[in-house]
């Protein structure tokens, strides 16, 4: 299937950030290409096959590992705004600062 | 039947309204970080790693917010999926660190459910609950401090929120407020979530359409955000106007988000970015599914608390209360614990209903006429619920008349006495003694000579003038039921 | 001095218990390693100051009787494991001046079992790529060179720089991670043992994610025995991280020279295509050869979905990476490049921060997971994905183990870059499988191309069957014989 240049400038945007423009046609016949290759998955029957999100679940078969983990409700944590801030790029009365959003 | 329609010059219009009620989680800590929740703080002190979305951190779920979402659902008669999922929602905004937004897209923890609502004729109307979710609360942007910055505190980042998903199936706007009531209500009985529109502990999005009737609904637009039970109505009456006459002139109704401006009481366009946003939901790989056992549900089902309906029935069954009387008293989470402590230390009464509504109609309407004046809650009250059981046992033994009783109860608000104090010293005690009202009653009639003529010649109403010289003469301490007994009797009234 | 540094654990830890020699005299000469070999650039960052302090430290509880298991190891850490206080940068621009203010489970662990980082090393950016060529601090180089030939090689990737330094005997053991094979794979290319554990066995807590459903931290040796005792002190459960295993692990040094007789040997017929390198396949006969000879039973296998790991590799991959990047902003930390709007500050960020593969890879993860695309795509290859594992789950039954080649050739040249990219991907065809099936599995040096280049075969188990692996490893590791140093030529 196709990729045209139009897909990679959505999926650009989508992803906020931009390939050199002189990449972006030469990117798009890559894809395409490596899309062409993915498509040979088709030929896998997966009729009845419940995706495989993590090797987790097939290992709880094993480990009776049953539900995500849970955590105890007690504060553990916070409290540290100098660590938080620490790498800020730019900062201002203990908050982080953008370029102003307008709603 | 109420008609919920509106018609203008050119027909009927029906109202559809669906809505999207997030909800903070009442926990000490946050969905998936050890953070502390918390209203007020400075900036980024409640924020932990995880919500900061530094690099390598990773989400562990609170058990307490699973457990509020199961209650929740409960109460909301809907199914618990003992199989659900947390799904990443993509997107970029400066309050969501991780440039997504763990929530649950495709297996929400709880389905299909309702939520009764009391229309005005005194009917009930059942309104759908899709599905409810977890997902994490954003941080605050904040954008009028700084001339060109906005300053971003994660406080809130990372909060657990329930989204509640009603089916459309509300027509009117009194229908959605009524429904955001109650649901706050059954929210804050539960304590699964302080439910405070104020404080930001729960907001709406209402998505409102308009259609003829018989037709198939028509677009919706989606309102956000919006932070009061008012604001709700007054945003759909605004909407439904702006779409109607719309349609009337010909035009359609874009598929879009607004919002509501208090200010100017009406609904604008939030300046649109993009087309229809594309958040690619995938099952988050850093968790597991959820899986919970029906031991679970049904432990948490046995032991909700009694919830509003449910109090509303048993307030009529046991204390013989009408709807409207028991309606009134579990409005709030306060004031049945008020009126029952009431009822409880009224236990020498032989009529128990007797008590009981005596206990209503004084707690509806005295103590609430001098709670609002003052601007008083409940739980605020000068007057506890022992104080006022012991002035109403005080109206049963006849020591003092109902009308009396409002004076007593008037100076136990301001001086803090005790109801028979104030009435052996203001010598309040009801008079009871038949021989004395008798000699009353006599010296009355004998000093209304043509009252009494007019009476006997048919003027039956002039009864009431007796009783009233009576209360008059006695500073209304006379005994009423035996002031109107002797009356009869020496009028020879059968 | 070279000699301490070409010490395996074992002995050094005999002798500095015996007090025949320092810590801090072994740290001493692991520094002056990394300075001979500083034009490797296998290092991003060196700690002297820190890892003499520590040696110290860990001096006084020798000397106090009181030596923890790992006392003194002189370990290097990839860079995509947090350290607090420590500039932590997955060889990316975006995260050049990254201080984390924590430290990774795994990293703590090892420290707290006597371990001393000497430094973190080199890698492809944020793990993506198997040769370090992407990583914005440039490639790192394979100590190893072809006979006769001075061009600079490979160390491969994305745990290249971890790979080389413990080639080039200036790290006694490394910490790498593998998400597509990226331990294993340059550790083959290297001449070193590489192992990626059980998905879940060690945390993923304060690793910079690339996949979240493949990535696994493992130990880079010389040698089997001293990647058994890294991994002891790595593994074990970690209530931080959900994905993480409650499982009590074993002493897997108890598994060294436990006998082999008996036991089945799976070779999967997928794994010899026609076109396999022909001393890639002469050394996996010979290690089929040394097995036998152990008396193991070799049984022929078939994994039928194999071919389609890949594309499927490829989807899943870059999917969970383009979400878990997204982090990367210029907001909160790394790299700020200021822009008039938000949007404007994200895509300058961004666009300037990430490099080349990097943004590929998260365009593509983007559009698999975009509209319309998720279910065909990402849904598709999760679902190839379990098909995939049943293989293995298969196979198992029938074997105790899986032998395979680790990689489809020997480290190629520096400037050799591989541009097409279905050839690029092609390279990772033996590693993908186990990372998909979270399964365990470990690289061990069997011989030399006629190149003089290592050349690595793997065994795979099935799941928390780790000790299985260092089993058959240290037989193979044994028959082998396998001189690191004589090709190094240090």
């Amino acid at each position: 299937m196709e990729i045209k240049k139009q897909d990679i400038l959505r999926i650009e945007r989508l992803a906020r950030l931009k390939l050199p423009a002189d990449q972006e046609q030469t990117f798009s016949e890559r894809l395409t290409k490596v899309f062409d290759w993915i498509d040979q998955l088709r030929e896998v029957d997966v009729e009845g096959v419940t995706p495989m999100v993590t090797p987790l679940i097939d290992m709880g078969v094993q480990t009776g590992v049953q539900t995500t983990p849970l955590r105890h409700d007690v504060v553990s944590d916070g409290d540290c705004r100098d660590q938080i801030m620490a790498n800020a790029p730019e900062a201002q009365h203990g908050s982080f600062t953008v370029p102003k959003v307008v709603e | 039947m109420i008609n919920t329609l509106i018609t203008t010059a050119t027909g009927d219009w029906e109202v559809v309204i669906g809505l999207e009620v997030h909800t903070q989680v009442k926990s000490k800590s946050k969905l998936f970080s050890g953070a502390a929740t918390s209203f007020a703080a400075e900036p980024n002190a409640k924020v932990s790693f995880v919500d900061a979305a530094m690099p390598g951190m990773l989400p562990v779920l609170n058990e307490v917010c699973l457990e509020q979402a199961v209650k929740t659902g409960l109460a909301l008669n809907a199914k618990i999926n003992l199989h659900s999922v947390f799904d990443r929602k993509n997107y970029f905004y400066a309050d969501l660190p991780q440039g997504y937004q763990i929530s649950q897209f495709y297996h929400p923890i709880v389905g299909e459910g309702y939520l009764d609502i009391d229309l005005e004729d005194d009917t009930s109307k059942r309104i759908g609950i899709e599905r409810i979710h977890l997902e994490q609360d954003a941080g605050k942007s904040i954008h009028d401090v700084h001339p060109s910055k906005s300053l971003i505190d994660l406080n809130r980042c990372g909060t657990a929120l329930m989204e509640i998903v009603t089916k459309p199936d509300m027509r009117s706007a009194d229908e959605a407020m009524d429904f955001v009531k109650k649901l706050r209500l059954i929210l804050r009985y539960l304590g699964s979530s302080d439910a405070n529109m104020d404080e930001g502990s729960l907001r709406a999005d209402v998505n409102v359409s308009v259609h003829r009737p018989g037709t198939p609904f028509g677009t919706r637009a989606e309102i956000k955000n919006v932070n009061s039970i008012r604001f709700i109505g007054q945003a759909i009456d605004y909407e439904v106007n702006r779409q109607i006459t719309l349609l009337e002139s010909g035009g359609t109704i874009d598929q879009e988000t607004r919002l509501f401006d208090a200010s100017s009481n009406s609904t604008r366009s939030m300046r649109s970015k993009e087309d229809a946003p594309d958040y690619r939901y995938f099952p988050d790989p850093d968790l597991l599914p959820v899986i919970l056992t029906q031991d679970y549900v049904n432990h948490i089902k046995e032991n909700l608390p009694e919830l509003p309906g449910q109090k509303r029935e048993r307030f009529m069954r046991d204390y013989g209360l009408s709807l409207y009387d028991a309606t009134v008293l579990v409005s709030d989470m306060e004031t049945p614990l008020y009126y029952e402590s009431v009822v409880n230390h009224m236990k020498s009464w032989k009529d128990q209903k007797e008590a009981a509504k005596m206990a209503s109609n004084w707690v509806c309407g005295e103590l609430f006429a001098f709670l609002k004046e003052n601007n008083l809650s409940i739980i605020d009250s000068p007057i506890s619920s022992e104080k006022l059981a012991t002035l109403l046992n005080l109206i049963g033994e006849g020591q003092v008349s109902g009308r009396t009783a409002k004076e007593v109860f008037e100076d136990m608000w301001t001086s803090g006495k005790d109801p028979a104090a104030i009435i052996a010293e203001k010598g309040l005690v009801q008079m009871s003694d038949a021989g004395e009202l008798a000699t009353i009653v006599d010296k009355v009639l004998v000093d209304n000579p043509q009252m009494l003529e007019q009476y006997r010649s048919g003027k039956d109403k002039l009864f009431g003038f007796f009783v009233g010289q009576v209360m008059k003469v006695t500073g209304g301490k006379a005994n009423p039921q035996m002031t109107n007994d002797i009356l009869k009797e020496k009028l020879h009234v059968k | 001095m070279t000699e301490l540094t070409r010490l395996t654990y074992g002995a050094l830890r005999q002798k500095l218990l015996s007090k025949s020699i320092t810590v801090k005299e072994t740290i001493e000469a692991y520094l002056h390693q990394m300075a001979q070999t500083r034009s490797l650039n296998a290092f991003v960052s060196e700690y002297a100051d820190q890892a003499l302090a520590q040696a110290e430290e860990s001096d006084r509880r020798i000397q106090s009787g009181a030596p923890r298991p790992l006392e003194g190891f002189p370990l290097a850490v990839k860079d995509n494991f947090c350290e607090e206080g420590m500039r932590t940068a997955a060889g990316s621009k975006i995260l050049e001046n990254f201080v984390p203010t924590y430290t990774s489970t795994v990293v703590k662990r090892l420290q707290e079992a006597g371990a001393i980082v000497l430094g973190k090393t080199n890698m492809d950016e944020f793990a993506m790529g198997s040769s370090t060529l992407t990583s914005h601090f440039g490639p790192s180089i394979n100590p190893w060179k072809a006979k006769g030939d001075n061009a600079d090689l490979i160390p491969g990737g994305s745990s290249g720089g971890s790979s080389a330094s413990v080639a080039a005997f200036s790290s006694l053991g490394a910490l790498g991670s593998d998400t597509g094979g990226s331990i294993r794979q340059p550790a083959a290319l290297c001449g070193i043992v590489g192992m990626k554990p059980t998905y879940g066995l060690c945390s993923r807590y304060g690793i910079i994610a690339f996949a979240s459903s493949l990535d696994q931290a493992g130990p880079l040796t010389r040698n089997v025995e001293d990647s058994a005792l890294l991994l002891r002190e790595m593994a074990g459960h970690d209530p931080k991280d959900s994905t993480s295993l409650v499982y009590e692990v074993p002493d897997y040094t108890k598994a060294l020279g436990l006998s082999i007789k008996g036991m089945k040997v799976g070779i999967p017929q997928e794994y010899r295509p026609a076109g396999l390198n022909a001393e890639i396949a002469q050394w996996w006969d010979q290690t089929i050869q040394w097995l036998k000879d152990a008396g193991a039973e070799v049984v022929d296998i078939s994994l039928p979905h194999t071919k389609y790991a890949l594309p499927a590799y490829y989807i899943i991959a870059p999917a969970e990476a383009s979400s878990n990047l997204a982090r990367y902003d210029g907001v909160r930390y790394g790299l700020r490049v200021p822009g008039g709007t938000l949007d404007d500050l994200y895509i300058k960020t961004r666009t300037e921060g990430f490099g080349d593969e990097v943004k590929r890879r998260i365009l593509i993860g983007t559009y698999v997971l975009s509209s319309g695309k998720y279910e065909d795509y990402y849904l598709r290859a999760q679902r190839v994905r379990q098909r995939v594992t049943d293989d293995f789950t298969q196979a198992y039954a029938k074997v105790d183990v899986i032998l395979a080649p680790t990689t489809a050739n020997t480290a190629f040249k520096v400037g050799e870059n591989i541009t097409d990219p279905l050839a690029m991907y092609l390279q990772d065809v033996f590693t993908v499988s186990t990372n998909l099936a979270g399964l365990p599995a470990i690289s061990v040096p069997v011989g030399l191309s006629n190149d003089g280049l290592p050349i690595g075969m793997q065994f795979i188990g099935p799941a928390l069957h780790e000790e299985r692996l260092f089993q058959f490893a240290h037989v193979v590791e044994q028959a082998a014989n396998f001189q690191l140093m004589r090709g190094v030529g240090i």
